[in-house]
């Protein structure tokens, strides 16, 4: 053929591979036709056998592609070691309904062997209103526990000093510095030096206007809210980690794995941007960035999605911000094991739960918490977390999961989406680039857009049939939320109310007047929030009466609606 | 279509909403963190037929009951996410008429919604559904 | 507004909106009543932040204690005809507010256009003590840009970022617009909109923003077809006229943060004032009365073309057509003929 000469002829696998799949695979499946069409949410097909054919296409290179663990591009994992030295740390998300109460589970948990406790928050404290405010009836201490002031954290680890665990920390997305501050000032109280223990927080707010919702101000406000702490941290603790961008609830609200990771590292981005507008150089800043990848449905997408993130994450940190440090441009993960999670036959969620976590596990993740199996259906119990620590732990122990460095590398079909994964992010952050970035993503409706198409997708999938999903839509059964599930003390409520009351009579409420107002001068003044709250908190302002003078000086949220 | 309480996880309210559209209907959505008096004044000035109450975060029996309390007679509700079993019957007795689970198909929820609407046909000149 | 009134209203707009029970007693009453209500459209592309300028634009009368009432159209599936109507969610200065009333409306799904029903549902919100009624439109498409005749005053917005002078050309907004708007005014970009806006329309419109008199310049006019011409001064009157040619001011506007919406207000008043004095305001509500009542009779005439024949008797051109056997317009002659027009029998 005349064409020969401008088109690379086929290598002899590709020839190879072509033969199998028309000689051998294409007259079977003519008979037997494939039993779906098999595609991943993410948008992929999934072919039927991938081979090094699959990876001279795509024009696989083991030293730029892959590498090896704690080398650039760290595709293989963040550090030289990974797990051979010391497994993923064992964590725990956890918290419900009053400090006291709380107390006791948490101590349970560090007995059952948990290395790190993520306080789960209840949505009163996470949007920035008291126990007793108007916006709070019937929420307290419902998804976590009710927070008003640093007596309620002095309660919460009674007995359970800040450095007994690898890390603790919490969510506070839309009150990072508030929660960066009650992390310190308990330190404080517990007698302990900030380098003695360390803090890991979420505090990434520009997610919460496209997923979740817990926003209180609007983005961009928020999002120099939440890079006070990293600056504070980058002086005052610089072995914590003050964010962590996060796109679970991204790809869960219908991003879907790859475009969460783009819509998070354009949200990392802008946060970056802002440290360094403030003239702190890159090296000092970005160590303290963690993310937080999702990927619950399609195990190998997972393993790949957290491979391509970690290059992903290197290639930007280098080309865009000319990090030079190995602890900017390798990327600590903190993964939340999911599954395909049902309220139907709820005990099969411990299978779909420990088979999401495992993919986490052989991509490479620092950090691994996990759902409990009646997570979908409440505030976890006592029994059913424990299920959920002794999953982690058989991860950790047991199989040989972990026994050799990043096992799935070099599988055809594990690099093949690696590689393409890791490019479709490139391409997808470059084209938030042409919108403007993170802050008009969520304004000019794009992030919704994109949101909106996957979970309309995933739903028609599910309805269809396309995606099985056992005892929904394939042996399907009733959905049942068991009366098992966890039950909140109704009295909770009455008791934090007079708690807190007891705090605003006793504290010394002229402290309390001069710390807010400080906050407003630090809000007028585009100060760093931190030195303000950080005494505010100490003086026992509650969180309500901090988030109220954010309000005031930057309003409320705006919400975004597309459809 | 209303989110009600702090409870900001809004895809399920959102595919639903979408669903619904497609179904041939006309919805409203309040968007997130509605107080139960923000929904009923949505609700009485869109005159709607249906109030649907998304919700997740496990308060339903301290927010749905006053959601119903501030709602005419006539508006049909109906609630959606996270509810276990026992507490059906409890919204049932305050005037919810159904509770769909979490997974269930958005077309289960229009064809119920489409059965307790009763649509009047006293149009005078030509119709339009609303 | 009290909440009586309220209930009323939303009833009232559903029954008019519908066609059901006595809407048409409920428009004769409204009618009757008579108002002195500013009708204003608020169009732009999707995006634009059209909700929050109603929202700020809302709460400001509101706190001058006029009566708002806010009509929020949203396009509808094509396909379905279903909606989600979701505009009133970024409403929250007004949403609370006893003094505003805001209510939905698909696109689609009226008999008689989207004007009619636009128009009888002003009607009916003015009839209930409304003296601002401000429509929110998006303005794509030709159904919604026409929503601007509609409106005593038509507000065109637009926001940095998007391209949109050049949208708002391509989309016919520059022909419609009594007042531009650039949203989102502290985003960088927005001075640079404003003023290609401004120079477009400088070389539309004689003399400054504004009404101008007899010596306004007019030298920029000379390249504009006659026709054009024509239409222009019957929509915006001519420097000669009492009150002058209005000339649509550009506003850089901050809609969230209130921004210069106060600004804004005082050149909706300048406009009405124009409108009063000037003969085009007389033609703008009689061209409003024959849009009206040309959509109206097609509806209504096709209405008893479909009711007299049945849906069958369509099919049945339908299927001949397709057949071969006739063209369309040939089809349309012969069922007028053959059944002959309704007032004919």
């Amino acid at each position: 053929m005349p064409d020969d000469r401008q088109a690379p002829s086929p290598s002899d696998i590709q020839k190879a591979h072509q033969d199998w799949l028309e000689q051998l695979y294409a007259p079977a499946t003519a008979q037997t036709p494939e039993r779906r069409s098999f595609e991943v949410d993410i948008g992929k097909k999934i072919e039927p056998l991938y081979s090094p054919a699959s990876l001279e296409e795509i024009g696989f290179d083991h030293d730029r592609d892959v590498g090896f663990p704690g080398q650039y591009p760290f595709t293989r994992g963040d550090s030289p070691t990974m797990y051979r030295t010391e497994p993923f740390v064992v964590s725990a998300y956890s918290g419900y309904g009053e400090a006291v109460e709380c107390n006791k589970r948490f101590r349970k948990l560090i007995g059952l062997g948990v290395e790190q406790i993520l306080v789960a928050f209840d949505l009163p404290t996470q949007c920035g209103y008291d126990s007793d405010d108007l916006m709070s009836a019937g929420e307290v201490g419902k998804v976590g526990v009710s927070i008003d002031t640093l007596a309620d954290m002095e309660l919460l680890f009674d007995g359970i000093p800040l450095n007994s665990v690898k890390r603790v920390g919490t969510l506070g997305n839309a009150i990072g510095p508030i929660v960066a501050a009650l992390y310190a000032a308990l330190g404080e109280k517990q007698g302990l030096d900030y380098s003695q223990y360390t803090v890991n927080l979420q505090n990434d707010p520009l997610k919460e206007y496209l997923a979740r919702g817990t926003q209180i101000i609007p983005a961009e406000p928020a999002a120099r809210l939440a890079v006070d702490p990293v600056v504070w941290c980058a002086e005052h603790a610089p072995h914590w980690s003050p964010i962590t961008v996060c796109y679970n609830h991204l790809n869960a609200g219908g991003a879907g794995s790859t475009w969460g990771a783009s819509l998070a590292l354009a949200n990392a981005i802008h946060y970056l941007d802002l440290l360094v507008a403030r003239g702190l150089p890159i090296d000092k800043v970005a160590p303290l960035f963690h993310m937080f990848p999702d990927e619950r449905h399609d195990f190998f997408v997972s393993v790949a999605n957290l491979r391509a993130l970690r290059r992903t994450w290197a290639r930007l940190l280098r080309e865009r911000y000319g990090a030079q440090a190995t602890a900017s441009l390798a990327l600590k993960t903190t993964v939340y094991g999911h599954g395909q999670e049902t309220l139907q036959e709820p005990l099969n969620n411990i299978v779909r739960i420990g088979f999401g976590t495992l993919a986490y596990v052989l991509g490479g993740a620092s950090y691994v918490y996990i759902a409990s199996y009646d997570e979908a259906v409440s505030t976890p119990t006592e029994e059913t977390v424990r299920v959920a620590i002794r999953t982690q732990q058989i991860l950790a122990q047991e199989h040989g999961f972990t026994d050799t460095i990043d096992p799935l590398g070099g599988s055809y079909f594990v690099e093949t989406l690696t590689k393409t994964t890791a490019e479709d992010m490139w391409a997808q952050i470059a084209r938030i680039d042409e919108i403007g970035g993170a802050l008009r993503v969520i304004d000019s409706g794009f992030g919704r857009e994109i949101m909106n198409r996957g979970a309309q997708l995933r739903q028609k999938r599910l309805d269809s049939g396309q995606r099985p999903w056992v005892t929904v839509n394939m042996y399907p059964e009733k959905p049942n939320v068991p009366n098992t599930a966890f039950r909140m003390d109704p009295s909770t409520t009455e008791r934090q109310h007079a708690r807190t009351a007891e705090i605003r009579r006793t504290r010394d409420n002229d402290r309390v007047q001069r710390a807010l107002a400080a906050i407003d001068k630090a809000c007028e003044q585009g100060e760093n929030q931190m030195p303000a709250v950080l005494e505010a908190v100490r003086a026992y302002a509650t969180v309500g009466e901090i988030c109220e003078r954010w309000r005031r000086a930057y309003g409320t949220f705006e919400p975004s609606v597309a459809f | 279509m209303a989110k009600v309480g702090l409870d900001g996880h809004d895809v399920g309210a959102r595919v639903v909403a979408r669903g619904l559209l497609e179904a041939g209907m006309e919805v409203i959505y309040t968007g997130i963190r509605r107080t139960p008096e923000q929904i009923a004044r949505i609700a009485m000035e869109e005159d709607v037929d249906v109030v649907g109450i998304s919700i997740l975060s496990g308060a339903h029996l301290a927010l749905v009951p006053k959601v119903r309390s501030l709602l005419d007679s006539s508006v049909v509700m109906v609630v959606g996410g996270v509810i276990p079993q026992e507490d059906i019957p409890e919204l049932e007795n305050v005037g919810v008429s159904r509770v769909f689970l979490s997974g269930t198909s958005v077309a289960e929820i229009a064809e119920y919604i489409q059965s307790a609407v009763s649509f009047p046909e006293e149009s005078n000149g030509s119709s339009d559904g609303r | 507004m009290d909440l009586l009134v309220r209930r009323q209203l939303a009833s009232a707009l559903t029954r008019v909106e519908n066609r059901s029970g006595n809407w048409r007693d409920i428009l004769r009453d409204c009618s009757r009543a008579g108002s002195n209500a500013l009708v204003i459209g608020v169009t732009g592309p999707p995006g634009a932040g059209k909700s929050t300028l109603v929202d700020a634009l809302a709460a400001h009368w509101a706190g001058m204690g006029e009566t708002v009432a806010v009509l929020a159209i949203d396009p509808a599936s094509p396909f379905s005809g279903g909606a989600v109507l979701g505009d009133r969610v970024r409403m929250t200065r007004s949403e609370g507010n006893d003094r505003i009333f805001i209510r939905s409306m698909s696109a689609r799904g009226h008999s008689g256009g989207l004007n009619a029903a636009a128009l009888d549902l002003c009607t009916v919100m003015a009839g209930h003590g409304a003296s601002r009624i401000l429509i929110e439109t998006v303005g794509v498409g030709q159904n919604e840009v026409e929503v601007a005749f509609v409106a005593d005053c038509t507000l065109v917005v637009s926001v940095p970022g998007l391209g949109d002078s050049v949208q708002a050309a391509k989309a016919g907004l520059l022909e419609v617009g009594d007042i531009y708007v650039v949203n989102k005014g502290d985003l960088p970009g927005a001075a640079s909109v404003a003023r290609d806006l401004s120079t477009m329309l400088a070389l539309v419109f004689p003399g400054l923003p504004g009404a101008s008199g007899p010596q306004a310049d007019r030298s920029m006019m000379v390249s504009i077809p006659g026709a054009t011409r024509k239409l222009l001064s019957a929509r915006y009157g001519a420097p000669e006229d009492p009150g002058g040619a209005w000339h649509p001011p550009v506003l850089a506007v901050s809609a969230l943060s209130g921004q210069s919406v106060g600004e804004l207000t005082e050149w909706l008043s300048t406009f009405g004032t124009w409108l009063r004095q000037s003969p085009a305001g007389k033609r703008r509500r009689r061209e409003r009365v024959k849009l009206q009542l040309v959509a109206l009779l097609k509806q209504r005439l096709f209405d008893r073309l479909q009711q007299d024949d049945h849906a069958g008797a369509l099919t049945d051109w339908i299927d001949r057509v397709l057949s071969g056997a006739l063209d369309v317009h040939s089809a349309t002659d012969q069922i007028l003929q053959d059944k002959g027009p309704p007032h004919a029998r």
